[in-house]
């Protein structure tokens, strides 16, 4: 399985300061694995979201909802090695390996969760108190691993 | 083909009316993700009278998910029966493995629902940031 599995994740290596992705680019239906070196998430009006590294996946939510990118993705670190699997080797990962998509749920669950909970404290402030809500909201998309 | 509904159909059932609570947000999350099996349900964000709707789930459609997935004890969210008359199914944690394990499709559909929730969830922040 692990063969097979690494066999159908293409491997590259990107430098310093590329962008993997920028936030509204049109999906080219692939996510991306960290083997190596660190990837910043950015998105417009909140700037740096999370800095990912070895084992952390990002690009999901454009792959699984053919939308376009929700954040930028930028290497921060000289020569990463990233994998990227398109839509036909998320499927195939999906049907023979469920605890890949297990996993995937839990992390997008969580960040999900945090979200919605910043949202609820945000809501209930009033918004006479938003705007100190502001750099809590900020806060609730940091942490997981997956974009 | 997987189809939400028809397995919906071996599950256990729970009959309400309209205005019925399903659970309130705070409440102690029991690992159940609820499947709608004829009306419609209200998302509701908020306590009290200062409650605003942040969606509807019609049949088909599925909610309580998050909660169950991310490992909350607490519910996020209020759900209330909007429609004269509503049929769930209850989908417990043990059987909602069972057939994701039986059907790769049920996990896609949680992986997608997950995605939503996040996305709305985050514009809903953006807002708040303007």
């Amino acid at each position: 399985m692990a063969m097979s599995v690494a066999h159908k994740i293409q491997p590259f290596t990107a430098n310093l300061g590329e962008a993997v992705f920028r936030e509204g680019d049109a999906s080219n239906g692939c996510m991306y694995f960290i083997f190596s070196g660190e990837v910043q998430i950015s998105k417009q009006g909140l700037g740096h979201i999370r800095t990912l590294s070895q084992g952390h996946f990002f690009g999901e939510m454009a792959l699984v909802r053919a939308i376009q990118r929700t954040a930028s993705a930028t290497v921060i670190s000289a020569g990463a090695k990233l994998g990227r699997i398109d839509l036909q080797t998320f499927a195939w990962l999906a049907k023979s390996n469920p605890a890949f998509l297990t996993n995937l749920i839990a992390v997008v669950a969580k960040r999900a969760a945090r979200a919605i909970k910043k949202v609820n404290e945000a809501y209930a402030a009033g918004p006479g108190l938003r705007s100190q809500q502001r750099a809590a909201a900020r806060g609730a998309i940091e942490g997981g691993s997956g974009v | 083909m997987f189809d939400l509904l028809v397995q919906a159909e071996a599950m256990p059932h729970r009959h309400l009316r309209q205005g019925d609570i399903i659970y309130k947000e705070g409440q102690q999350c029991d690992g159940n993700i609820f499947i709608v099996i004829d009306g419609i349900v209200t998302e509701l964000v908020g306590q009290g009278l200062n409650l605003n709707t942040v969606k509807e789930f019609t049949a088909g459609s599925f909610f309580g998910d998050i909660e169950v997935l991310s490992g909350s004890d607490l519910r996020l969210r209020t759900m209330k029966v909007t429609s004269v008359s509503l049929v769930l199914a209850i989908l417990d944690q043990h059987n909602s493995r069972v057939l994701g394990g039986l059907y790769p499709e049920f996990f896609l559909h949680l992986l997608r629902s997950s995605i939503d929730n996040l996305n709305l969830a985050e514009k809903n922040l953006l807002e708040y940031q303007k």
